[in-house]
């Protein structure tokens, strides 16, 4: 679903549109909620929110918006949380929440994912060019004939090649220098 | 190892979506039966979603009007903070002593609408459908299918986009054919909910309880919902009652009706 088709089926409340916003950006707010003192009821909270937000302001007669949703609406879901967290140390809340997060969590853990992360998309950037449109297309659920034909190539051949680009992509993650340190330390990883 | 391999090549069709529908339920089963397969599919995902992060984070970091996406969020973020402030400002109000007796006074009114006057309001199942019911949508549903599930994917997409008389004609068809699946059983079910057939809606998700397992506790959720439209709710709340157990969304969703049919 491209920029437009997602901005129109907003507007018309399209549940395909949600439904795609929901696959595609959800993660990145729970992501960002979890490792910033949230729980997952705050995660689903914050992006519920956030999608209000977002149709508020779609809905508008005669916005002109230049940036891509995805943007704005991390960009709201961001401020909410951290106005949330606000509130909550106005309410003398947030000390117990924090230290009840500290009590149950791993910081380590944390830690690594970090570090998991960043040796994925540094991994990423060493696939070629046509490799990384091809995952990144696949990310977007962007129908396999439309990415073929980008290419000039059969829908066969391209789940092929999308086969090898993820191959490749373990392997360099394998071979990366950060990677050993971090199954030296017993962290499951690919 | 070339076991392992074919197991790879089939964790990353299906991770990215590339499985035909028959091929995802085999799959599927496969995963249940086989821990090594659980375990590399479970790191490879950890990969392909970590990685989905990364890209839409970079996106957005790229994005050349970001900063007019910060302001129009700030915006949005307006209407919160102007009741933070109200409450600052309620704090510091010389009528605080009424206001503090205020959910005194609350409370007793919420106390007589319970002995006297709740009945009137209580929701009724109709109501509790409406505040409940959405049509159902999964990505997982929109496969790249082969051409033996073209026509079942057909009628997946015309409820997709709500053409739910098209996706009814396809689905009985099939079912004429005797090509008839869980999914298809499912989808047949939502097309006569969202049609407003209700009665249909009810036969086709208990047949298929009765004869399918898989979908179980999405068919219980929407089959608990054309109960409450149908007006038994005995029925709806023993569904949901059973749902309830259930760890997803489903299960959430099922505790909080429950609790709301319990109090009637």
């Amino acid at each position: 679903m491209n920029e437009a088709e997602l901005i129109l089926g907003i507007k018309s409340r399209d549940n395909v549109a949600f439904a795609y916003l929901r696959s595609q950006f959800f993660p990145v707010i729970r992501h960002y909620v979890l490792n910033n003192s949230g729980r997952m009821e705050d995660a689903e909270d914050v992006f519920e929110e956030g999608v209000v937000s977002l149709i508020e302001i779609l809905d508008r007669p005669n916005l002109e918006m230049k940036s891509k949703v995805s943007t704005l609406l991390v960009s709201i879901c961001r401020n909410y949380w951290l106005l949330v967290l606000e509130k909550q140390r106005a309410a003398n809340n947030y000390q117990y929440r924090h230290n009840e997060n500290l009590e149950s969590e791993d910081f380590s853990d944390e830690l690594d994912e970090e570090v998991y992360r960043n040796i994925l998309w540094q991994s990423f950037g060493l696939l070629k060019d046509e490799c990384r449109y091809i995952l990144r297309a696949y990310f977007k659920e962007i129908p396999v004939k439309e990415i073929a034909d980008i290419f000039g190539y059969s829908p066969g051949y391209l789940k092929k090649k999308k086969f090898y680009c993820h191959k490749h992509l373990v392997q360099l993650v394998s071979e990366h220098p950060d990677y050993k340190k971090l199954t030296d330390a017993d962290v499951l990883l690919v | 190892m070339k076991g392992e391999e074919e197991k790879i090549h089939q964790i990353i069709e299906y991770i990215y979506n590339d499985m035909s529908v028959e091929d995802r339920k085999i799959f599927e089963k496969r995963l249940d039966e086989d821990p090594w397969l659980m375990d590399q599919y479970k790191r490879h995902l950890a990969m392909v979603e970590n990685l989905k992060i990364s890209s839409v984070l970079d996106e957005i970091e790229n994005d050349p009007f970001k900063d007019e996406a910060h302001l129009l969020a700030e915006e949005a973020l307006e209407k919160h903070r102007v009741s933070t402030t109200e409450e600052s400002v309620v704090q510091d109000h010389p009528a605080r002593n009424i206001i503090k007796i205020l959910p005194w006074l609350a409370l007793a009114a919420v106390l007589l609408i319970g002995l006297f006057i709740k009945p009137l309001f209580q929701p009724t199942g109709d109501k509790l459908f409406n505040r409940f019911y959405e049509p159902f949508y999964s990505a997982s549903f929109t496969y790249r299918g082969t051409d033996d599930t073209r026509k079942k994917v057909e009628g997946i997409q015309s409820y997709m986009n709500k053409d739910f008389k098209a996706s009814i004609k396809i689905f009985q068809d099939l079912k004429e054919d005797e090509i008839f699946t869980a999914e298809t059983s499912f989808f047949l079910g939502l097309s006569y909910l969202a049609e407003g057939d209700y009665k249909k809606a009810e036969i086709t998700f208990r047949e298929h309880l009765d004869t399918y397992s898989g979908l179980d506790p999405e068919v219980k959720w929407y089959l608990g919902l054309t109960y409450l439209k149908l007006g038994e709710d005995d029925k709806a709340k023993r569904l949901f009652e059973e749902l309830s157990d259930f760890p997803g969304s489903f299960g959430k969703k099922a505790r909080r009706i429950t609790k709301i049919l319990s109090k009637e």
